[in-house]
C-alpha cells in the first residue's frame, strides 16, 4: 500500500528522499526508452534525469490530477519537445512533435542515430509503424499504461489511443500473415 | 474480414474491456471457427514482440540524481536569508486586482500566489507550475500562482523578465504589468516594465499586448514600446541580442539617452545616480559591458561624453559636466 505511485508522491511532498528513489527505480528505465523515440539515448538519459530533478524541485507545487506515472511521461515528452525545438530553429508546437520526429527519422545524419536506437528496442514491424501509432502501442503494450494515461500524455483522446492500437495490431497481424504465406 | 470486431479485440487484449464487452467478445469468438482463428491471429500479434530494455547505467544516474538533490537542498537552506524574498501568501481573488473581478463570478475559489523578487545586481530563474520558465532581471518581482488553475495562467510583473511559456492553447498565459496585459499561448518574450515606457520584445511565437483601449500583435524580433502616461504604442524591429543581453550578464546601450542609461545602471548595480545638469541627459551613449564593475562602465561613459563622475560611500553616483547639445 505504501508504494503505490500516489503514496510515493505524497511522501515526496513531505520531503521523503526514499520516495524519490523508489519513483526513480520504477520509472527511470521505461522513461529512458520512451524518450529514445524522440532523442538519442545519451540525451534521453540526461533529460529523464533532469525531469526527476525538476520534480524534486517542484514537489510542493506540482498538482497531479490523475496518474503520477502519466505525469512523468508527459514531462519527459515535453522535455524531448524542448530539446527538439531548440535544435530545429523554426517554431513547432507540442502537438506536432511526433510528426517532426517522423520527418527527422527518415532523413538527416543526426537522426539516423535516433532511428537505430529506437529500432534496437522493438521489432522491425513495430519500428515501421507511424511514430504516434508506435508510441501508443509501446506505451500500452510494454509499459502497461492505460488508454486514459496515454491520452493525457500525448494530448489526444482515448478514442484516438484505441484507434492507434487497432491500427498497430492490424499492421503487425498483416505482417505475420504475410510471413506465414511466404 | 472487415466485419471483425477489431476494436473489441484490442480493448480486450489491452485490458480495457468492460465485463459486458468481454462477454460480447467471448460470444463472437465462440460463434465460429473463423472467428476463433481471427482472434488467435490478433492475440499472436499482440504477444509477438518482446521489447528490449535500453542499456542505461541506472545506479550512476541515481547517484547523480541524489547529488543534484543534495545541492538543491543546500541552496534552499542558504536562500532562507532575505536576499531572495519568497513570500507565499494566500490572497483572495477580490484582493488581487480589478483584473480578477470578473472571475469571482465564475469561480469563487482562492488562488494561492507566491512572490519572487530580486534585489539590484541579482537575477534569478523561476519555474512555474505549468512548465514555463521566467528569468527575472535585477530589482524586479513576479507574483505567480503556486498551482495550475483551470482557466488561465496569469502572473504579475514589476521590473523586467524574460518568459519562456510552455504551449497550452486552452490556457492563455497573461503577464500583467501596471500599464498593459501581454497574452500568449506558448512563446518566449521579454518585458521591461521598469521605466516610463513598457517594452515588450518577442523572441519566438506570437504575443498580444493590450491595454483598456487597444491591442497589438507582435511577432518574433518585434518590439513594442508603450508610453505609460499616454498609452501610445510604437512598434519597431529589434536586435534580440540587445534586448536579451541582460540574461548573459551584459549591459547593452545602443544609442541610449544618458538618463535612461542611468536608470538601467541604478537597477543593475543598486546605486542612485544623479545627473547634475539637465544638459547631460541629452548625451547619448553606445556600448556593451559584460560583467563589468560600475566604475568601469562610468569610466567608459566619461570617455564618450566627458561627464565627470563621483561615487560616494552611500552608493550615490553624481555625474557632472557641461553635457551635450
Amino acid at each position: 500500500m505504501e508504494t503505490t505511485p500516489a503514496n510515493l508522491f505524497s511522501r515526496l511532498r513531505r520531503d521523503d528522499r526514499n520516495a524519490m528513489n523508489e519513483l526513480f527505480e520504477q520509472y527511470y528505465v521505461p522513461l529512458c526508452r520512451f524518450a529514445c523515440s524522440y532523442v538519442a539515448l545519451s540525451e534521453a538519459e540526461e533529460l529523464v534525469s533532469d525531469v526527476f530533478v525538476g520534480v524534486w524541485r517542484a514537489r510542493k507545487t506540482i498538482s497531479i490530477e490523475s496518474s503520477v506515472r502519466a505525469y512523468f511521461y508527459a514531462s519527459v515528452r515535453y522535455a524531448c519537445y524542448r530539446v527538439i525545438s531548440a535544435r530545429k530553429l523554426n517554431t513547432l508546437s507540442l502537438d506536432e512533435l511526433e510528426d517532426v520526429v517522423d520527418v527527422a527519422a527518415s532523413r538527416g545524419p543526426d537522426d539516423d542515430i535516433i532511428f537505430k536506437e529506437t529500432q534496437s528496442f522493438v521489432s522491425a514491424v513495430v519500428q515501421q509503424l507511424p511514430p504516434r501509432c508506435r508510441q501508443v502501442f509501446i506505451m500500452n503494450r510494454y509499459d502497461g499504461l492505460s488508454y486514459k494515461e496515454i491520452a493525457e500524455i500525448m494530448g489526444i483522446s482515448e478514442k484516438t489511443v484505441e484507434n492507434q492500437l487497432v491500427k498497430a495490431l492490424q499492421v503487425i497481424r498483416a505482417n505475420l500473415l504475410q510471413y506465414e504465406k511466404a | 474480414m472487415s466485419n471483425e470486431p477489431s476494436h473489441l479485440i484490442v480493448r480486450y487484449l489491452s485490458n480495457e474491456a468492460t465485463p459486458e464487452e468481454q462477454e460480447e467478445l467471448l460470444n463472437w469468438v465462440s460463434a465460429s471457427a473463423d472467428n476463433q482463428r481471427i482472434f488467435q491471429q490478433y492475440a499472436v500479434a499482440w504477444n509477438k514482440d518482446e521489447v528490449r530494455i535500453p542499456v542505461v547505467n541506472k545506479t550512476r544516474a541515481l547517484q547523480s540524481l541524489n547529488g543534484h538533490i543534495d545541492l538543491i537542498e543546500e541552496e534552499s537552506l542558504k536562500r532562507s536569508r532575505p536576499l531572495w524574498l519568497k513570500i507565499a501568501a494566500t490572497v483572495t481573488i477580490l484582493a488581487i486586482s480589478s483584473f480578477f473581478v470578473w472571475s469571482v463570478v465564475l469561480s469563487p475559489s482562492e488562488i494561492e500566489y507566491a512572490v519572487a523578487s530580486t534585489i539590484s545586481g541579482q537575477r534569478t530563474t523561476i519555474q512555474l507550475a505549468d512548465g514555463s520558465t521566467v528569468h527575472l532581471n535585477a530589482s524586479s518581482s513576479l507574483r505567480y500562482p503556486i498551482q495550475l488553475n483551470d482557466d488561465t495562467r496569469e502572473v504579475f510583473l514589476e521590473g523586467e523578465a524574460f518568459f519562456e511559456v510552455s504551449r497550452d492553447p486552452s490556457k492563455p498565459f497573461i503577464v500583467h504589468t501596471d500599464a498593459v496585459a501581454t497574452e500568449v499561448l506558448g512563446t518566449s518574450f521579454n518585458i521591461n516594465a521598469d521605466s516610463a515606457t513598457v517594452a515588450v520584445t518577442v523572441a519566438t511565437g506570437k504575443v498580444r499586448v493590450s491595454d483598456h483601449l487597444k491591442q497589438e500583435i507582435l511577432l518574433p524580433n518585434e518590439h513594442l514600446d508603450i508610453v505609460r502616461h499616454s498609452g501610445e504604442m510604437n512598434r519597431s524591429h529589434v536586435e534580440l541580442g540587445v534586448a536579451l543581453a541582460w540574461m548573459n550578464n551584459t549591459i547593452v546601450f545602443d544609442d541610449v539617452a544618458l538618463d535612461d542609461a542611468a536608470r538601467k545602471l541604478e537597477r543593475w548595480y543598486g546605486v542612485k545616480i544623479v545627473l547634475e545638469s539637465s544638459r547631460l541627459s541629452h548625451c547619448r551613449i553606445t556600448g556593451t559591458y559584460r560583467g563589468e564593475s560600475l566604475r568601469h562602465v562610468l569610466e567608459a561613459i566619461h570617455f564618450t561624453t566627458g561627464a565627470q563622475f563621483q561615487i560616494s560611500d552611500n552608493g550615490r553616483v553624481t555625474l557632472s559636466g557641461k553635457g551635450c547639445e
